[in-house]
């Protein structure tokens, strides 16, 4: 340990990061975790290559009409084309008999010649769409509720909690039943449900986080000194407590797009003629061994975009708790200790000399 | 056991044939000791009694098809087959209608009691609603809580005598051959469920037989208690009056949601003997029922599946080298309707009342459907011999169809689909604008969607703009929502379950609960009335082609495909023959026999 | 306390009335139940649809019809439950059909969930111990990749390999020997891997490793055991100690010789008791479970007695884990007696090759024993149980890893480290006992969740559990099924939800409940 500038002792961790900014910070912890860097770059670029290579579609209703120029069928809305040569609607004469893969249709063609790549990226937008709104919603909603009744606690606590409740024992699939049947399964409408009432668990673990941070001396300097309750909430309290609501989000969002493909499977998802990745992989479950390429595709996707996520908030949570260092203080191993119990406590000394070293990397 | 280890089977059977009864021919004793046959179905037995408002399902008809017996039954063609080794019915006046129906002397319950009169007049008081009262707002109550009674049919208690009863209609009736079974279920076995302190069967008889004569409704209002709620079982029940049989199969044990078995009927000798010792219909359900059905027909768990095929299911089925394949058609079809009445462009209304104008709309916009590429395309890889449709009425292959097919005139609307011909009807209509139609699929299915794109693709090239007002839940079909159909197509498709006649006026004629868009056409309607009461077959498809003349003349609407089916057996077994209706591929479950393999 | 109880209680109850008021009009209207029959036109379709509208009182609207079901749900307070009846389902009660439902998904949802939490624990923490190593990211990697898998895409695949293609294996286990050498040189790399260490150390994992899985696939593809399986007292010896090694593993080690020596004495009662559990259990058929029972009591009470008489200091925590060891080598007399019968199941079941069957949750008609029964149901239960397994094992693994790499950050375990304490006791003592209080909490929220089912695995392996009543009920819109199902898998929640509370305040001393 050493002093800094001020005289005061700094602990090897604060070494590690004088001069960063919280931000800077984190990211330099972030970087450390090669997976999740990894993973930042596959998502963007699935993100890119969903929505540029087949031309998304502003509003309409997600239906098929008649465009009075071409007399084709086109999406209804603004539709705007992507540079890949295929759509995800027209069908078309199969370049093989089965439909399997061939350079003109790299995915391979559904049974009635539609390019499979299209429908994936299609599919994929979509479940972007969901998991990114789910995403964005839930938490929004449980950061404000769970900060809420954390801070007040009494009854506006019991209040939260309680609606929390109400909505976490509604089984998801009884809403995904209405939304699916009632309104047809537009992504984006279902993706708004979905993220109304994906918020309780987020909220509950806020407000944990609150209920014990707010007895903490720096939130009772900040009440001394006359903040409002908004400034403590949102200046004080909640940067503590970044860390759990990053990492929930990332979970809640691999979660949502999971929930998708359940809810497709179920038949209560996003409906023929738009596309979703849950809907390609539950219509062509069966194609397993015979047409392998309308199986695998969409679930790959489905994995990869998940598997992003959950990396990204692996490296999230990794970067965020203070506390986490890569040490490998017990390198020496469990091996050791089954077989040489007395070595072990020899080098017990090593051991921890070697972690606090390996802290400065 | 597993069939494949079975000893030759030709070996069993011969120490069986010698039963000989009065009857033609004479009865073999064929089925194999040992011998055991696994099915998946939907569901599973779960009310022994079929007639009930609670039992009357597909899948307890299936089970309680093997374990009964009839005057006729559907074979896979299909086509209506007697079975006079149980007993005969015939047509013994026209005016009135009057049936006599014999059951044979040789026909027991598994109990040992005959079945006879009192069975087939606890059958005719349950079926025919004879015990009924109508309250003040004019609705009707029965005793019996049958699925379909019909006391309109006939009124009067019939004459009955030993073994046989005596049905006389109030007025004639189309489907007189259909309306009248047995049931399953015992009249002594209900009475002594609903009194068990009667212990003689031929007591129990005797009393229900006085109490229905006497119209005794304080005793028969237990046995109707018993006749509805005793039989509901979702396990093997424990009371073997419930269980009492008198077909070729016993229910052996029943295990709720997972399977039923059946053991041969050892007493059964009025009707072609079944091969199999054991039948196990097991339970295989939900969103993948069929393709797990394959699975475990690949890994030997059972050895017939059924369903609706997808590409994909069709071809893992062929690839069963252990499997025979059938395809074939369902009896449910698909078709296209038009709105006659909501203001739309099928509407005259909407051309100012010119009929001739909305007509030709109409012929126009049918005569652009692609039937034929619908059929190819999404049909076709699922049933190689799938064929458009070409009749309202008649299911393809039943009486009449090939009649129909030539001669209605559905030749008018090429299977192609002929944008130029529909080019041509409304510019000779001197329309030149182009026509938004409303047109409605179930959202959710996507082999519709698929064929709503077709259709819409091609309408389009003959100025036709398709907009889609697919929604899930049907909601044109709630009247009460919807009293005028707001769409102007449809697109759905009708279930039939049997080849029965009477029904059609639900969705031709005016004003009929299932008629959705609007269709008027007296001369229909008066067709159609003097159908239901025709029970002459000849005279019936005359009529039947009039009615389909004149509906493909208003250009009503069309059909496009009969929903393919697919059934795979396992080659261990022989005599499997899917058929469209009910009781699907049981319905010769007797020929299922083991096929004996090299030792 | 008891006011915490109480206070729980009366807002859950109000909770459930809220939520089941929205379930039930929610599902209400998300379609309709008679979609079906209007489209059968015949007089018996309308028949039946007038029945279904009268029997369901559909002619009330949906919100009215709530207050109709609700006296007969509030009757479960007091023990007399009226759920309505279930027309999808014959028109039985829902009470009715909830208890058989519940049943089957309990048998399904324990083995699983008691495997997952064994296994996810364990995996989860040795990837703490390594974290950032080789071992480490490849556990993270395919958790992740379990984690991000549909579960019927899944299923798909375990139904062709984990049954018709691992029955054809079943029935002619030929390895070839090149696969053979290739999975014996991975699993020596793997264990390696999960063993660490240095150099030296390693080259030993692999060696080892690598040897043992030569002998046990060559064992497998020369003998054809898997034809034809068998224990044997041999294989009940084996495992016997495998088990004695495992559990000393886990807990102190090898290095101390009166553990060790407690532990072999634990396994060799195992194995010189082959044949008289053999014996007992053969005869005594009738109460077969009660007999098992019987003989894991009297392992557990020997292994007890060996570690009380023998432990000297220690004895309190060797006799617990003696107790275990016991217990747990009864699996070897398990198996021994289900493959002694299984020629004979082979010959009466259906399946063509082996034994795992794809779909249902027991074979139809089997005229076996007890035993022959109970191997039965566990076989059905090998495919939706891996299915399951594979869910949550992902969650678990992550949890506890997090959770011990938190506890290992503590003061408390640097200050055990610091006083001298082994590595090992430091983490068998300290660290992770704490490590498994959030787990434990977890568990419990896990627990109540899975009462409703699992929805999809049900559905795919034919179950016919909570799960799949559910789906039908929503399939079919059987408002009654959706609510008895609600009633059952919201209570569980709730409960559990309180539970999970309590079970935190009683592992930590630091949370009051209040």
């Amino acid at each position: 340990m050493s002093l800094d500038a001020q005289g005061r002792e700094t602990t090897i961790e604060q070494e590690a990061t004088i001069g960063l900014s919280q931000g800077q910070v984190i990211w330099k912890r972030f970087k450390k975790h090669k997976l999740a860097v990894i993973s930042i770059f596959v998502l963007a670029t699935t993100i890119i290559l969903a929505f540029t290579s087949v031309g998304i579609v502003i509003g309409g209703n997600g239906q098929l009409v008649v465009d009075k120029e071409t007399l084709l069928l086109r999406p209804d809305g603004w539709y705007i084309k992507g540079w890949w040569q295929w759509d995800w609607f027209t069908v078309g004469a199969k370049d093989l008999v089965n439909g399997a893969p061939t350079w003109n249709h790299p995915f391979g063609q559904d049974d009635i010649g539609r390019d499979i790549f299209a429908r994936v990226m299609r599919g994929m937008q979509q479940s972007l769409l969901v998991t990114f709104i789910v995403g964005f919603l839930s938490t929004a909603i449980g950061v404000v509720l769970g900060s809420l009744a954390g801070y007040y606690r009494k009854w506006t606590d019991s209040v939260i909690m309680r609606v929390a409740d109400i909505i976490l024992i509604v089984p998801v699939l009884v809403l995904g039943a209405v939304l699916g049947r009632s309104v047809g399964g537009g992504a984006l409408f279902l993706a708004i449900m979905l993220g109304l009432v994906a918020w309780p668990g987020l909220a509950r673990l806020v407000r944990g986080e609150f209920l014990s941070l707010r007895e903490r001396e720096f939130v009772d300097a900040a009440v001394v000194s006359g903040a409002s309750a908004r400034h403590i909430i949102f200046k004080h309290i909640l940067p503590n407590s970044i860390g759990v609501i990053v990492v929930n989000t990332t979970l809640l969002m691999s979660a949502a797009i999971l929930i998708e493909t359940s809810l497709s499977f179920l038949g209560f998802g996003i409906t023929p003629p738009d596309v979703s990745l849950g809907q390609i992989i539950n219509e062509y479950q069966t194609a397993f061994q015979t047409r392998p390429w309308l199986f695998w595709y969409p679930g790959l996707f489905i994995i990869l975009i998940a598997l992003c996520i959950n990396f990204i908030g692996d490296g999230l949570r990794d970067a965020f708790d203070p506390r986490q260092r890569r040490d490998d203080f017990t390198k020496e191993g469990f091996f050791k200790s089954l077989f040489g119990g007395k070595k072990i406590e020899a080098d017990h000394d090593e051991v921890i000399v070697g972690t606090t070293q390996r802290e400065n990397i | 056991m597993k069939p494949s280890r079975l000893v030759a089977g030709t070996a069993a059977i011969a120490g069986a044939a010698l039963v000989l009864t009065g009857c033609t021919p004479p009865y073999q004793y064929e089925v194999i000791e040992g011998t055991e046959i696994h099915v998946a179905w939907n569901d599973i037995l779960d009310n022994f009694n079929g007639s009930s408002a609670a039992g009357n399902n597909v899948a307890n008809s299936i089970a309680l098809y093997m374990t009964g017996s009839g005057w006729n039954y559907y074979d896979g063609s299909p086509e209506l087959i007697k079975s006079p080794e149980f007993g005969s019915y015939e047509k013994t006046s026209d005016d009135p209608l009057t049936v006599k129906y014999t059951i044979n002397n040789n026909v027991k319950w598994s109990d040992g009691v005959e079945v006879d009169e009192a069975d087939m007049l606890l059958a005719f008081i349950t079926g025919f609603g004879y015990f009924n009262s109508t309250d003040a707002d004019g609705a009707t109550t029965y005793l019996f809580p049958h699925a379909n009674p019909r006391p309109e049919l006939v009124s009067t208690l019939p004459e009955f005598s030993d073994h046989t009863l005596t049905l006389v209609y109030d007025k004639p009736y189309v489907d007189w051959e259909l309306q009248f079974a047995v049931g399953n279920v015992a009249a002594h076995a209900t009475v002594m469920l609903a009194y068990p302190e009667i212990t003689d069967p031929e007591e129990a008889k005797t009393k229900f037989i006085e109490a229905v004569q006497n119209k005794d409704v304080s005793f028969l209002t237990p046995v109707a208690q018993a006749w509805n709620s005793a039989f509901q079982q979702t396990d093997t029940p424990s009371n073997p009056l419930v269980s009492l049989s008198y077909g070729p199969y016993i229910v052996d044990e029943l295990k709720a949601d997972q399977y039923v078995a059946l053991k041969a009927n050892p007493d059964y000798n009025w009707g072609p003997s079944p091969k199999y010792e054991k039948i196990f219909i097991h339970q295989y359900t939900g969103a993948t029922a069929f393709s797990s059905s394959l699975t475990a027909l690949e890994n030997g768990e059972i050895q017939i599946a059924s369903g609706q095929p997808t590409p994909d299911i069709l071809q893992i089925a062929q690839g069963i080298s252990t499997a025979n394949v059938f395809s074939g058609d369902e009896a449910t079809y698909e078709h296209v309707d038009l709105t006659f009445n909501n203001g739309g462009v099928f509407d005259p209304a909407y051309w100012g009342g010119d009929a001739a104008k909305a007509l030709a709309v109409r012929k126009a916009f049918l005569t652009t459907i692609p039937r034929q590429t619908i059929v190819n395309e999404l049909i076709k890889p699922l049933n190689p011999n799938a064929e458009v449709r070409e009749s309202f009425l008649v299911i393809p292959g039943g009486p009449g169809y090939d009649t129909i097919k030539a001669e209605a005139g559905s030749a008018n609307y090429p299977v192609a689909g002929d944008v130029e011909a529909a080019k041509k009807i409304l510019a000779d209509a001197g329309i030149t604008e182009r026509i938004e139609v409303k047109f409605w699929y179930p959202l959710g299915n996507a082999r519709r969607a698929s064929q709503y794109e077709f259709i819409a693709q091609n309408a389009a090239l003959a100025g036709f703009d398709l907009v889609s007002t697919a929604e899930p839940n049907w909601e044109f079909t709630d009247t009460e929502m919807w009293p005028i159909n707001p769409h102007d197509a449809v697109l759905f498709a009708w279930a039939s379950t049997s080849l029965a006649i009477s029904g059609s006026d639900q969705m031709f004629g005016t004003d009929k609960p299932s008629n959705f868009g609007g269709y008027k056409n007296s001369e229909v309607d008066s067709l159609l009335a003097t159908l239901e009461v025709t029970t002459d077959a000849a005279e019936q498809q005359r009529l039947q082609l009039e009615v389909e003349k004149l509906l493909w003349a208003d250009a009503y609407g069309t059909v496009i495909f009969q929903f393919p089916g697919l059934t795979v057996a396992s080659k261990d077994l022989s005599g499997v023959e899917p058929g469209p209706l009910a009781p699907y591929y049981f319905w010769n479950f007797w020929e299922w026999a083991p096929v004996a393999t090299a030792q | 306390m008891f006011l915490f109880v109480a206070r729980r209680t009366v807002a859950t109850l109000m909770v459930l009335i809220v939520a089941s008021f929205f379930v039930y009009v929610l599902t209400a209207y998300s379609g309709d139940p008679l979609q079906e029959l209007r489209l059968d036109t015949t007089p018996a379709g309308i028949a039946k649809m007038n029945h279904a509208i009268e029997v369901l009182n559909l002619n009330t609207p949906p919100v009215l019809r709530y207050f109709t079901w609700l006296p007969g749900a509030m009757g479960c307070l007091i023990g007399q439950c009226d759920l309505g009846i279930s027309l999808a389902k014959g028109e039985f009660p829902v009470t009715m059909l909830l208890g058989q439902a519940m049943g089957s998904t309990l048998q399904l949802i324990t083995l699983a969930s008691v495997l997952a939490i064994i296994l996810g624990v364990a995996v989860g923490m040795t990837t703490a111990l390594r974290q950032y190593s080789g071992y480490d990211y490849t556990v993270t990697f395919f958790t992740f990749v379990i984690y991000s898998l549909p579960v019927f895409w899944v299923a798909v695949l375990l139904k062709q390999y984990g049954a018709v293609e691992l029955n054809k294996f079943i029935e002619n286990p030929d390895i070839p020997i090149w696969l053979i050498i290739v999975l014996s040189i991975f699993m020596g790399f793997v264990v390696q891997a999960v063993l660490g260490g240095e150099r030296r150390q390693r080259l030993i994992s692999v060696a080892f490793g690598a040897v043992g899985t030569m002998v046990v696939l060559g064992f497998l593809t020369f003998t054809r055991w898997t034809t034809s399986p068998s224990i044997g007292i041999v294989g009940v010896a084996l495992i016997s100690f495998a088990l004695a090694a495992i559990v000393l593993a886990a807990s102190v080690g090898f290095s101390q010789k009166v553990p060790t020596m407690i532990m072999l004495g634990v396994a060799a009662f195992s194995t010189a008791m082959w044949y008289p559990v053999w014996y007992l259990l053969e005869v005594n058929q009738e109460q077969g479970f009660l007999w098992l029972l019987g003989v894991i009591i009297v392992f557990a009470l020997v292994g007890w007695a060996l570690g009380w008489f023998f432990g000297g200091e220690d004895r309190k925590s060797y006799s617990k884990l003696a107790a275990i060891l016991g217990a747990l080598t009864i699996l070897p007399h398990l198996f021994n007696l289900f493959f002694v019968r299984w020629d004979n199941y082979k010959r009466l079941i259906q399946i063509k090759n082996g034994v795992i069957p794809t779909f249902g949750s027991e074979t139809a008609g089997l005229n076996g024993d007890t035993w022959m029964g109970a191997f039965d149901v566990l076989l059905h239960m090998v495919l939706p149980t891996v299915a399951l397994l594979l869910v949550s094992f992902a969650g678990y693994t992550r949890y506890s890893r997090a959770s011990l790499l938190e506890v290992m950050n503590q003061d408390y375990v640097r200050t055990a480290r610091a006083k001298g304490l082994s590595e090992r006791k430091v983490i068998t003592r300290h660290a992770f006992r704490n490590a498994m209080i959030p787990i434990a909490t977890i568990v419990a929220l896990d627990i109540g969740g899975l009462i409703g089912g699992a929805v999809i695995t049900e559905d795919i392996f034919g179950w016919s559990g909570m799960g799949a009543l559910f789906a039908l009920g929503l399939r079919v819109v059987d408002v009654n099924l959706v609510m008895g199902f609600f009633l059952v898998s919201g209570v569980a929640i709730v409960i559990f939800n309180v539970v999970a509370d309590l079970i935190y305040s009683a592992l930590d001393p630091r949370i009051r409940v209040s």
